[in-house]
């Protein structure tokens, strides 16, 4: 349900994304990795429309966005963004809320709630991801992780289909990393259909059923986690994976 | 070595506070120095007092040729130095000028700080109206009489103006002083209908009026009342200018000149009989109130109060405006960026003095009719609305991108995610200089007081210029209101720093 075909971004005099092309089915849960450069966040802010395209199509269920100047009308951009969400590597809470009106921002102020309904919604997740104690908390107060899951929670107030994760721990130190990714994992195991970029290795081959090897803005191999981490096919995997091994 | 070089700046700067003391002060006060007799005047007053003719020439006007005369009789020669009307009395203190003669009229004040002649003319107050004016005599002036509050021009700090305050509430009346614009511009005025009325000497109304020059049209009603004498004032330590004065204007009054001269202009009356009488024991001992402190204290905290209720009015429109200037500027098209990249410039790049008067004067030329205090306070809201709108223009800018990607990844419209997510951080970001800008608005209110808003700086300087022996004191309490509006201010100032920086 989430089609890219033979997406071009250039930035300036450079190729960024050189005609890419990937489809993620529902239900699934994929994870891009590869060497810094290599695109996998600017393909995943491509397909919710945060950065534009030169050539290609992005696809959402019935969604489609093309190369146009403002790529897409504002109306079919913010459906987009309705059915998928996304959680960024600085969590960029809302500093000026507090946990819980962070987690209710969405369904809120984008999907005009009742108030009441939103709060349910968003202590429900809260807890779920583990921050019930931490309602009234400003974001500023919590940990790294804490913000992270925060985050998460609030990606889920709307209820997406589908999830991006840009690099969600590459800003946490392990400890932290690993909550976040426990809680991640937890949402896989549900069901919920991601796209998660990210160097946590192991999890990738953990809780993925596809991963992804992007490289100069291509993708230069996919295939199930064990092929990829075992078997990999490519020269660029291999080196990656080694390189990836070695720290 | 931090310590050593402090010592030094502080050192030189007190070495050049006093070398510049010492070389600009003399160290005996000034005195007439027996070749030009230096009189002070405002030639912008206009007629009939003082007509300038170029600059080579001594100036005409009733004052203009009695001063010629009197140095004539002193055997001096005249020089006519033009000055501030206001700033006459220091002016003469400071040795520029040695004799204020430009309609002063009497006052034991200015008895106590200057010595005054005997007196050359005696002038009264009169009404002056356009024709088919209602007003027929000084009751008239009065809003009950007629249904609606009048406004009456004066000149500021004139005698009218002071009487004006005494006589009459300010219910009852609005007084409009004005300066720059002399008497003749107040006539305009309510020859095109902009005043009701205008309250002056009557030398200005007997020239201009009887004599119809130029406002031959306008009418005088209703009798001439409180008498008062015009002088002439020297530095106290002038004695001997003082007496050859006094025994010239005798010479004036009794050779006919003086009567010539007023004739000239149509001033004479039989007011001017009194004149000779006058001279006999002079300077009266009339035992007026000097005012008290109290007096001041109160005149100056209500006046006060104008300036706070100017300054709370305006900064929160001066915010509003330049939060939507700001948001214009960033989020707009073009076009709109361009236009009002102009408007910021434009206001941030005049005078806003100049700007003030363009909405007193323009606006009801466009039909507005608009109040002084609201002029005042319409004015300095636009003028601070530009630097307001760079101060959110910097808040905005300075939120991180990413608070906006979250925001708009969330399904939020532009428009929401600015009201709800950008604009509240930018606001709590940018409260240290937009608080500043406040205090400092509080000071700007006195640029008010040349479109006749009788704030704190306006009353300070009306006080001044009455009781000149009080400027000490007139200057710490004004001092004090200020810093009693700015200091508070300040304070939360700070608060709001920690908090902000602390939060964000």
């Amino acid at each position: 349900m989430i089609e890219v075909r033979d997406l071009v971004k250039n930035h300036g005099s450079l190729r960024v994304l050189d005609g890419i092309s990937l489809a993620v089915q529902p239900g699934e849960v994929a994870a891009i990795i590869g060497p810094s450069g290599g695109g996998k966040s600017t393909l995943l802010r491509c397909i919710n429309g945060l950065e534009t395209f030169q050539h290609g199509e992005v696809r959402v269920d019935d969604i489609v966005l093309n190369p146009s100047p403002a790529n897409g009308s504002d109306d079919s951009l913010r459906q987009l963004r309705r059915r998928v969400g996304m959680v960024f590597q600085q969590f960029h809470l809302f500093p000026h809320l507090r946990v819980l009106a962070n987690v209710m921002s969405g369904p809120l102020w984008a999907l005009h709630q009742p108030r009441d309904e939103a709060e349910a919604t968003a202590r429900h997740l809260l807890k779920r991801v583990g921050l019930a104690d931490k309602l009234d908390a400003w974001p500023e107060q919590l940990s790294g992780g804490q913000q992270q899951r925060v985050a998460i929670a609030r990606a889920l107030a709307m209820k997406p289909e589908a999830i991006l994760f840009d690099e969600p721990t590459s800003s946490l130190d392990p400890r932290m990393a690993g909550e976040v990714l426990n809680v991640i994992g937890d949402l896989a195991g549900e069901g919920q259909t991601m796209i998660v970029v990210t160097h946590a290795m192991s999890f990738a081959r953990r809780v993925a059923q596809t991963v992804h090897v992007m490289h100069e803005g291509r993708v230069a191999e996919s295939g199930p986690p064990q092929q990829i981490f075992e078997q990999p096919r490519q020269e660029v995997t291999r080196s990656f994976l080694a390189q990836a091994a070695a720290d | 070595m931090r310590w050593r070089f402090a010592f030094l700046c502080f050192g030189a700067i007190v070495a050049a506070g006093l070398l510049s003391v010492l070389l600009g002060r003399r160290l005996a006060p000034p005195s007439f120095d027996g070749q030009v007799l230096r009189w002070g005047g405002d030639a912008s007053g206009g007629a009939p007092y003082i007509i300038e003719r170029g600059p080579d020439w001594p100036p005409r006007g009733f004052e203009g040729e009695l001063a010629e005369y009197l140095a004539g009789q002193l055997g001096v020669a005249a020089r006519f130095v033009q000055k501030d009307w206001d700033m006459l009395p220091s002016d003469l203190g400071r040795g520029d000028i040695d004799v204020v003669l430009n309609g002063y009229e009497w006052s034991p004040d200015r008895e106590r700080k200057m010595a005054s002649t005997i007196p050359y003319y005696v002038y009264r107050l009169q009404i002056i109206v356009a024709p088919g004016s209602p007003i027929h005599d000084w009751d008239d002036l009065r809003r009950g009489r007629s249904g609606r509050q009048l406004k009456v021009g004066v000149l500021s700090d004139s005698a009218a103006h002071r009487y004006l305050e005494k006589a009459f509430t300010s219910r009852d009346v609005q007084i409009v002083a004005l300066s720059v614009e002399g008497s003749t511009g107040l006539m305009n005025m309510v020859r095109n209908g902009k005043l009701d009325a205008t309250v002056q000497d009557n030398l200005a109304a007997l020239y201009y009026v009887k004599q119809k020059h130029e406002f031959g049209d306008l009418c005088l009603v209703g009798p001439a009342i409180e008498p008062g004498h015009f002088v002439l004032y020297v530095r106290p330590n002038d004695v001997e200018l003082r007496q050859r004065l006094n025994k010239a204007i005798r010479t004036a009054l009794s050779d006919g000149t003086l009567r010539r001269i007023c004739d000239k202009y149509g001033l004479w009356n039989e007011d001017q009989q009194e004149l000779e009488q006058a001279a006999e024991s002079w300077p009266p001992t009339r035992a007026e109130p000097e005012p008290t402190f109290g007096d001041y204290v109160w005149l100056l905290a209500k006046a006060a109060y104008v300036t706070v209720l100017l300054s709370c009015l305006a900064m929160p429109l001066a915010m509003l405006i330049g939060l939507l200037v700001a948001l214009g500027r960033l989020y707009g098209p073009r076009w709109l960026d361009a236009l009002l990249t102009v408007y910021v410039e434009l206001l941030r790049g005049t005078p806003v003095l100049m700007q003030l008067f363009v909405i007193y004067y323009l606006l009801p030329e466009i039909g507005v009719k608009i109040d002084a205090f609201w002029a005042g306070m319409l004015g300095l809201a636009i003028n601070y609305s530009a630097y307001e709108s760079e101060n959110y223009r910097a808040g905005l800018l300075a939120i991180p991108r990413g608070q906006m990607e979250a925001a708009l990844s969330l399904g939020m419209t532009r428009a929401t995610a600015l009201r709800r997510i950008i604009v509240p951080q930018a606001v709590r970001l940018v409260i240290p200089p937009v608080t500043n800008d406040f205090i400092s608005l509080f000071k700007d209110t006195s640029v008010c007081s040349v479109i006749a808003v009788v704030e704190l700086t306006s009353r300070f300087r009306s006080l001044m210029v009455n009781h000149p022996q009080h400027v000490v004191q007139l200057g710490l309490v004004t001092a004090v209101l200020y810093l009693l509006m700015s200091y508070p201010l300040s304070l939360v100032a700070r608060r709001l720093e920690t908090r902000s920086t602390r939060v964000i």
